[in-house]
């Protein structure tokens, strides 16, 4: 403790010359068309300066807003015309969510749901992110997007798109976010921060496509197998050649899961129903902090390491749940051009997307237009690519959406698309 | 030191500056973290001077006076220090078991200051004893159980109970070592445990308590130490000792970058990660509930 006078100018000192390392001082990006590749989106020359910030002004409610926010299958509708910039925030929590019949587990994830918002941009619009973690605090999804009208116009209808609600779970640890339709620093945008802390960072989807985004913490491989993934769609600016003609557009996302049952003992016979505070007793309808249902116990999965570095997974899925694309089916009527946005997360599988019956008519590998392969029978993907894939439905039936890995057989690679004359 | 060495924030800045106990940067901004804690009457200047404001009485009764002594040596720390691997910690003296509830509220007895509703927002955030039913009171909740390790504590806090207690936060490297040798030795049954840690640290809070409802948080399972290893993250006194600078984070480690930091593979190597992340990842003022602390002391 000795002369704390020589430490303190010191310390002065020393924050002075980290004030020139913060991010939002740096030179900005000043991009020109002499550097961009022909035929691709440019660099604006007023971009502000690149960088993420960091703020501590926690703030609750309604963990998505934005206008272009949706919950898989759907794809919001784009409105603008030409280019704008989207307000997007997506907040990170963790909730207890199902990964199949009877088999619960603390998810984390982006907004509340796994697999996370998925996001629909146009290229060469800007999206402004901010997110705030969450993930010490009990929040009820569903709950906040009923009662908050701030929420995605989507997610205000959760209700209806989740039937299987997910509940307030606590785990706290830092988050980071990279969203892979971004050209920028990842080490001066992709940082992490902590619970309780909020981020805002920006970017321009100068690239056409379907882009992973996900949680860049170290386990990469853990975050993204406990659901802290999603998906941003960008729409390239002239659009795809059968936009006219494209009757339903879904999005679908493949992803494994390793959870081995926890041990359970006496906490079955815990009388204490909340025991961290995971449930607020607080009723106030305007909050939507409203105590759910049923706080049952602790979850009875939990991450299995050792099985994801083998890549053996206790589950894949589709759009987050064993299962749910059967028990809610995908619809079309027959004679529809069906459109869809299919991304396999991994963590750690390669697999090969297939529909019976079907022959894909139109393949743009990755989303991008200029990558059009015609009349194939699967797409293969590994982790984090992706396809935008059409077919016409040639007759009334069902049609099985399948991403194949024999291996995959039974454990909910699959799902269904039901097709009838018709089907409004 | 040079600026040119303190704008280092990327990765190679860490790598060479990153320094073990005693190294210049890390020290420099706990010292003024300490300074500042010191200025504002916060925490005693030496163990036996009272706060200001608080009764002047020493600890007794259940504070922990069970400290364990550890015995110095040699190891492999899960991240690189340089070039180097092996790294040596002396010997020191370390709690058997973290904090608890019942301890932590003779703390807030006796320095007002440090109680919920007291304690200024920049020495603690959100989560400050938010599983507590009041200031003086830790109420019915599983977590807040009188024997349960407090949690939803900051650094700041930690820091000025271990003061108060007659000692101190471990360092970074003290607690890795202890917790390096509290794994089975055993190879399979090392990766079964380093495996079960990674689960932990998927879903902390749910783990904490099932191991209260287990009765696992009063006696060790095996060797010496309580919950060592157990789920939740404990501070130590030179925690963001991976981080040099405020907003870019070295430990920014995306997709593929660790490689740099760990050379071994195992799973215990991978739990060692994503726990040096999370604690690094912490601010000084994070109290979450699922870190809290156990006190070290110097041998005399």
């Amino acid at each position: 403790m000795a002369r704390p006078l020589v430490f303190t100018s010191l310390l002065i000192g020393v924050l002075g010359l980290f004030v020139g390392c913060l991010p939002g001082d740096q030179t900005p990006e000043a991009g020109t068309a002499a550097n961009a590749a022909p035929g691709l989106a440019t660099e604006s020359a007023d971009a502000p300066p690149a960088g993420a910030s960091i703020t501590d002004d926690y703030r609750q409610g309604t963990p998505v807003i934005g206008e272009t926010l949706s919950m898989a299958p759907y794809l919001a509708p784009l409105t603008h015309e030409g280019n704008t910039t989207h307000d997007v925030r997506i907040d990170t929590l963790a909730v207890e969510a199902t990964a199949g019949p009877g088999i619960y587990y603390t998810a984390w994830t982006f907004g509340g749901s796994v697999p996370g918002p998925i996001l629909h941009v146009r290229e060469g619009d800007r999206i402004r992110y901010t997110g705030t973690n969450r993930s010490d605090e009990p929040i009820h999804p569903a709950s906040q997007f009923r009662n908050n009208p701030e929420s995605s116009p989507f997610a205000r209808r959760a209700g209806d798109l989740d039937p299987v609600e997910a509940m307030p779970a606590l785990a706290p640890a830092a988050h980071a976010i990279d969203f892979h339709a971004a050209t920028v620093a990842p080490d001066r945008t992709w940082l992490s921060w902590a619970p309780g802390e909020t981020i805002r960072l920006e970017w321009t989807a100068r690239y056409p496509g379907v882009f992973t985004y996900h949680n860049s913490m170290p386990s990469r491989t853990m975050n993204t197998g406990l659901g802290m993934h999603g998906v941003v769609v960008v729409s390239p600016r002239e659009g795809y050649p059968t936009d006219e003609e494209v009757a339903r557009s879904y999005v679908i996302v493949r992803s494994e899961l390793y959870l081995a049952e926890a041990a359970r003992a006496s906490a079955q016979n815990d009388t204490d129903e909340d025991p961290a505070g995971a449930t607020s007793s607080d009723t106030d309808e305007n909050t939507g902090s409203a105590t759910p249902a049923n706080t049952g116990g602790p979850s009875t999965y939990r991450w299995d390491h050792a099985a994801a570095m083998a890549g053996t997974p206790s589950q894949v899925v589709l759009n987050g749940r064993a299962n749910l694309l059967h028990d809610y089916p995908l619809v079309a009527s027959r004679g529809d051009r069906i459109r869809l946005y299919v991304i396999n997360q991994g963590p750690v599988q390669t697999s090969t997307f297939h529909i019976t019956g079907i022959v894909f008519d139109r393949i743009w590998l990755g989303g991008v237009p200029a990558n059009e392969l015609r009349g194939l029978q699967s797409v293969t993907l590994a982790p984090s690519e992706s396809a935008v894939v059409e077919f016409v439905v040639p007759a009334d039936g069902e049609y099985t959406l399948l991403f194949g890995r024999m291996s995959d057989e039974n454990r909910g690679a699959d799902g269904t698309l039901v097709v009838q004359t018709g089907q409004s | 030191m040079k600026a040119e060495a303190m704008k280092e924030t990327g990765m190679r800045g860490m790598r060479t500056n990153r320094q073990r106990a005693g190294g210049v940067a890390p020290t420099l901004v706990f010292t003024s973290l300490l300074m500042i804690l010191v200025a504002s009457g916060l925490v005693a200047e030496t163990p036996a001077e009272a706060p200001s404001g608080a009764s002047a009485e020493t600890p007794t009764g259940p504070v922990a006076t069970d400290r364990v002594p550890v015995t110095g040596g040699t190891f492999d720390p899960i991240l690189l220090v340089g070039d180097r691997r092996t790294t040596t910690v002396e010997s020191f003296l370390l709690n058997r078991s973290p904090v608890t509830n019942g301890e932590y509220l003779a703390f807030v007895r006796a320095n007002p200051q440090w109680r919920r509703s007291e304690v200024p927002t920049i020495f603690a955030g959100n989560g400050y004893l938010a599983h507590w039913a009041a200031d003086l009171e830790p109420g019915s909740r599983t977590l807040a159980r009188e024997d349960a390790p407090v949690v939803g504590v900051s650094w700041y806090a930690a820091s000025a109970y271990c003061r108060w207690a007659g000692g101190r936060l471990p360092t970074e490297q003290e607690w890795e070592y202890v917790l390096a040798r509290s794994l089975p030795e055993d190879p399979s049954a090392r990766t079964t445990a380093a495996g079960e840690l990674l689960g932990f640290y998927a879903d902390p809070v749910n783990a904490l308590v099932e191991l209260l409802a287990r009765g696992e948080t009063r006696q060790p399972t095996a060797g010496t130490f309580v919950l060592m290893p157990g789920p939740v993250v404990e501070w130590v006194e030179d925690y963001q000792a991976t981080i040099l600078g405020s907003g870019a984070d070295p430990t920014q480690l995306g997709c593929g970058v660790s490689s740099q930091l760990v050379t071994g593979r195992t799973l215990e190597d991978q739990a060692g990660l994503v726990r040096y992340t999370r604690r690094s990842a912490l601010s000084a003022r994070s109290a979450t509930s699922a870190v809290g602390f156990r006190c070290a002391a110097d041998i005399e």
